[in-house]
């Protein structure tokens, strides 16, 4: 029994990972000077002349660019101010920080997948159908609309949530509104979900880890020194929207989820969470709302690069990007972008406000780097 | 810019909500200069306080269409007050480098 048990333990363990203890390994500038033609091309697409003082801010608007391979960074720029130590506002790359927790929660057997919301929170009746993963999933069926700048505000649930009668007790304002849908039976992109799965898991971890827990858990294990979450009026973090910090240490985010949620070898995430994120969920293969051809498509917080044949999807967002690429994304233009096969993660921090950013040549330019390197 | 115009402008887009509503009643009970207000108020605070950088930038980052929110920084008591047309006040304090700036 006992060697039965030791032989599984190598299965369930962290192979050597790349994780880097203290700052980033530092190659950029060898790298620049070695392949000048390569990251020339990466600063084509992350820093072409741009006006910064057009009233209309438009154009590529990029406030820093790092890209990690092999657990080295190999290229990295900012524009003034921005520089390295710089916080920066992630918005709904903040998502995959709320999934993570919830990884670790489930790791550490606070929490199921499978539990319903009520098991942890207080909600109105109908709500206690939807089960964690529906929230993971953006599957929630709760009847919300997400928009922003370019509808009218005052319909909007998010700008609701965040700014209005909401904000208080985010995750009590999103339960409360009536189901659309069958919990499970639908995708549809809201925020409301996250931050009511921010509570369940504040509600579970707080008592163990004291109310700092993304601090205990999760930030200070990967070594991030710049990491703000911020938090509603009753202490839920604003896990769809308010998490800052540095590309560098976005960085690490990427990096623990390249390394399937292990870090200097010990697990973070539970075995398998990491492949069963990064899955097109079954919302969005049978019943996906507001979602387009050519647009990343949803795993569990996390955009995959993957066709959706079932929605007549042929094509996957990113094409000079394997298959397997994954990619947290935020509002104007913050992005994280894991690409497993090349052991490359991409973070870009900007302020872009229109759609001219050539986020498939980005990748395009860092995997010709690294196949260099 | 002349002081009149943002109000002018404010009143244009309060009668072309109160227009839209007619059709498409609002679902949310908060008016639309507070949400400008508070996406002003918290916008700005972290912006400052958070991000570290100045009113010059925090002001251009948080601009929408129109621009009629106004902001002051009380940096004694990490506080952000932004006001629509000189109402709709809201505001939100920064707590601390790792839990940022929460509405008031």
């Amino acid at each position: 029994m006992l060697l039965a048990l030791l032989l599984l333990l190598p299965a369930l363990a962290c192979p050597d990972d790349r994780s880097p203890d203290g700052p980033w390994p530092d190659d950029h500038a060898a790298v620049a000077r070695d392949h000048a033609d390569r990251v020339a091309a990466l600063d084509a697409v992350f820093f072409p002349d741009v006006d910064w003082d057009d009233p209309d801010r438009a154009g590529v608007r990029t406030d820093g660019a790092v890209v990690i391979h092999r657990g080295r960074v190999v290229y990295e720029r900012y524009r003034d101010p921005w520089g390295p130590g710089d916080r920066h506002l992630t918005w709904s790359v903040s998502k995959t920080v709320a999934n993570t927790l919830t990884g670790i929660a489930v790791h550490e057997g606070r929490l199921s997948i499978d539990d319903s919301v009520c098991a942890h929170v207080q909600a109105p009746d109908a709500a206690c159908a939807i089960r964690v993963v529906d929230l993971l999933e953006m599957s929630s069926g709760l009847d919300w609309k997400e928009t922003y700048e370019h509808d009218p505000p005052t319909t909007s649930s998010v700008l609701a949530m965040l700014y209005g009668q909401g904000r208080d007790d985010m995750a009590a304002f999103v339960l409360g509104h009536p189901l659309r849908d069958a919990p499970g039976s639908t995708w549809m992109y809201s925020s409301g979900d996250t931050n009511a799965l921010s509570a369940v898991v504040g509600a579970v971890m707080v008592p163990a880890h004291g109310e700092r827990f993304p601090w205990a858990v999760l930030f200070d294990r990967l070594g991030m020194t710049t990491s703000t979450f911020e938090r509603d009026g009753v202490g839920t973090y604003v896990g769809s929207s308010y998490w800052y910090a540095s590309a560098r240490d976005m960085g690490r985010l990427g990096q623990l989820w390249l390394q399937d949620g292990c870090w200097a070898g010990q697990r973070l995430l539970p075995e398998g969470w990491v492949h069963d994120s990064t899955r097109v969920t079954r919302g969005a293969r049978e019943r996906p709302l507001g979602s387009a051809p050519g647009d990343p498509v949803q795993g569990r917080l996390v955009w995959l690069n993957q066709p959706v044949p079932e929605q007549g999807h042929m094509h996957p967002a990113w094409p000079a990007a394997p298959p397997d690429t994954f990619a947290a994304l935020g509002h104007w233009g913050q992005s994280i972008i894991v690409v497993p096969e090349h052991d490359l993660v991409v973070v870009r921090i900007a302020d872009q406000r229109d759609d001219s950013f050539d986020r498939d040549g980005s990748l395009a330019a860092a995997i010709a780097l690294a196949e260099s390197l | 810019m002349s002081p009149t115009r943002p109000a002018l402008l404010g009143l244009l887009m309060l009668a072309a909500t109160l227009a839209g509503c007619a059709k498409d009643p609002a679902k949310y009970d908060a008016p639309l200069f507070a949400l400008g207000s508070g996406f002003s108020a918290k916008s700005v605070c972290s912006c400052i306080f958070v991000t570290g950088r100045d009113e010059a930038f925090c002001r251009d980052q948080a601009r929408v269409s129109p621009d009629v929110a106004r902001f002051k920084v009380d940096h004694d008591q990490k506080l952000v007050t932004s006001k629509v047309l000189g109402g709709w006040k809201q505001q939100a304090r920064y707590v601390d480098d790792q839990l940022g700036c929460v509405m008031q």
